[in-house]
């Protein structure tokens, strides 16, 4: 309970960016000059100008819905690939589990950052054939979105499993198998929805890993191509003129850094919440 | 006369590192309507893996179990009307997240029959267990432990079969809880004919509710027979002691006489009579030949140098 008002203010926050990133971006084009370079923060120019004579609020907005959206994205796709994975692992036959475990071992041995970037260069490679014809910001964002959940999911199905071993022996399960039910009724009445909460708790960590690791492709340049502004991009362009002009880093390092800081806040909220670890037994 | 339940020569044993485990080494009992027959025996005697076997969770290794006529597979579909079962512990085999109502439901939901109106038998049901039916919407963390353990009750009647298996219903209630639970297994016994198994190892609960009991030791049925002849004149060795452990007023202040020694790893087959480690009786026939039952009056008992009652 003591950790509650962190649980809101991350709330809060999250809220927050939303709306930034739902209306923000709508003062001006994030791509196009619409001002003098580098100007200070203004009445016209929230937070000034960057380096080509950009306006930073809008940009900044932008790269809050490119994360968001990547990171929701991400996630959602893990939790579907978690659950069908980790249930036939955890529920089904020894040889799912063993694959599955087995498998996921070695992803988690090498480093994600190494591995989104090996799924980016695949995917670029054959960029042209598979997002011919689609708008240039989405098949720039496409390939990191494919990358991220790559390297997103089998946390997730590891959880799954997990908590899906566990749940098979409770004597309720076993109860409900004598009465008679089927394993599809055990499986979506009984199991699963012990884990959607921990499951959104987890979603939500996993979300701040994703908009962290997309800053970081971005930063190294082959993430979100320009001109289109994420937060990674706007601090690797801001570097040059880190000296001079600090603002410029300090506004994307700090919504970055906030916005994860209010997932994790979150998480833990949800978590401390539906982990049976930390709450014993509720309703 | 027919029987609800027939166990014959059933074995079931676990693989663990080091060998098997012979948990049910060729049981064979029977169970007639409306009679209540106690497996009692130490913890590990393999009265919860035979248990196990009569609801289709273990496999058999050999034997046969039948429940009303038909043999106990794996495939457990349509076996929740031929046997219901009473967990040991209500708080764990409920389902936390489901409200009673639904759970005293789901056996007739998932044994769907079209004929029967659902809300109306859960009803029934829970006035059966001397539960309001108001209670439905309760969660199981909401209800007393003999609330519980009636919802538990409900839910193994639910669909109305003649026989009910009893996992050491009362072990985890509290003594005055006890009472009105074993009270409530009997009223509902004459009043719906069912027969029960009741596992347990509480002796005095055994000696108020059952007509017969068996006394199970590493897999095995050492003496069975009507209750009150085997609590009062116990003929083999194991049972006496056992008797003789149970805490009863005139031993009051004292500590009851237990049995030397462990059950032995079971891991280990046993030569002879599988008792004789911790026997008082131990002779050398009885590392040799392993006793077949002899047959008494309505009772079996497997000893070569069973116990005469003290006069």
């Amino acid at each position: 309970m003591k950790r509650n008002w962190l649980f809101y203010i991350g709330v809060a926050f999250l809220a927050l960016i939303c709306l930034f990133a739902v209306f923000g971006p709508m003062r001006y084009d994030v791509t196009a000059q619409v001002g003098d370079k580098l100007l200070p923060p203004s009445g016209k120019f929230w937070l000034g100008t960057d380096h080509l004579g950009r306006d930073i609020f809008s940009r900044l907005a932008f790269g809050a819905r490119l994360s968001l959206m990547i990171g929701v994205a991400v996630q959602a796709v893990a939790i579907c690939i978690g659950l069908l994975v980790g249930t036939t692992a955890g529920y089904g036959p020894r040889w799912a589990n063993v694959l599955l475990m087995r498998f996921t071992d070695a992803m988690f041995a090498f480093p994600d950052i190494l591995l989104a970037i090996l799924v980016m260069g695949l995917v670029r490679a054959s960029k042209e054939s598979l997002f011919a014809g689609l708008p240039p910001l989405l098949s720039g964002v496409l390939p990191v979105f494919a990358a991220l959940a790559v390297v997103g999911w089998p946390t997730m199905a590891r959880l799954v499993r997990n908590q899906v071993l566990s749940l098979k022996e409770q004597e309720f399960v076993t109860a409900s198998r004598v009465l008679g039910a089927g394993h599809g009724h055990v499986v979506f009445k009984h199991i699963l929805p012990h884990i959607w909460g921990l499951i959104l708790a987890v979603a939500m960590v996993g979300m701040a890993m994703v908009i962290l690791a997309e800053g970081a492709l971005s930063f190294l340049g082959i993430g979100v191509p320009p001109p289109y502004p994420s937060w990674g991009s706007m601090i690797n362009d801001a570097r040059q003129y880190m000296a001079a002009y600090p603002t410029l880093l300090l506004w994307p390092c700090l919504a970055l850094s906030l916005t994860i800081l209010a997932l994790n806040f979150v998480g833990d909220g949800l978590r401390d919440r539906f982990d049976p670890k930390f709450s014993g037994r509720s309703a | 006369m027919s029987f609800v339940l027939e166990v014959d020569n059933a074995r079931i044993s676990y693989a663990v590192p080091g060998g098997t485990i012979r948990a049910v080494d060729g049981v064979s009992l029977q169970l007639a309507e409306r009679e209540t027959l106690a497996v009692v025996g130490e913890s590990g005697c393999g009265k919860t893996t035979l248990a196990k076997g009569v609801l289709g969770l273990e496999p058999l290794v050999s034997g046969d179990i039948r429940v009303h006529g038909q043999s106990v597979s794996s495939n457990l579909k349509g076996l929740a009307t031929r046997v219901g079962i009473v967990w040991q512990d209500p708080y764990a085999s409920l389902d936390p997240r489901w409200r009673i109502g639904r759970s005293i439901a789901e056996p007739l939901l998932v044994n769907r029959n079209g004929k029967i109106d659902v809300d109306a038998r859960v009803d029934e049901v829970m006035r059966h267990v001397g539960l309001e039916p108001a209670m439905k919407r309760r969660f199981p963390h909401q209800l007393s432990g003999g609330q519980r353990q009636r919802v538990a009750i409900a839910r193994a009647l639910a669909l109305n079969p003649p026989l009910v298996l009893c996992d050491e219903p009362t072990a985890a209630l509290d003594l005055s809880i006890r009472a009105q639970i074993l009270n409530l297994l009997k009223d509902l016994q004459s009043s719906l004919s069912c027969a029960y198994l009741y596992i347990s190892h509480d002796l005095t609960t055994v000696r108020f509710i059952a007509d017969r009991v068996a006394v199970m030791y590493l897999g095995k049925i050492v003496e069975m027979g009507p209750t009150e002849r085997i609590f009062t004149d116990p003929r083999h060795p194991y049972t006496r002691a056992l008797l003789a452990s149970a805490p009863t007023l005139e031993k009051l202040g004292k500590l009851p006489d237990v049995l030397p020694g462990e059950i032995p790893d079971p891991r280990e087959v046993v030569g002879g009579c599988r008792f004789k480690s911790r026997c008082p009786n131990r002779q050398e026939k009885c590392d040799v030949d392993e006793p077949d039952p002899t047959f008494e009056d309505g009772r079996e008992y497997c000893c070569h140098f069973p116990v005469v009652r003290e006069s």
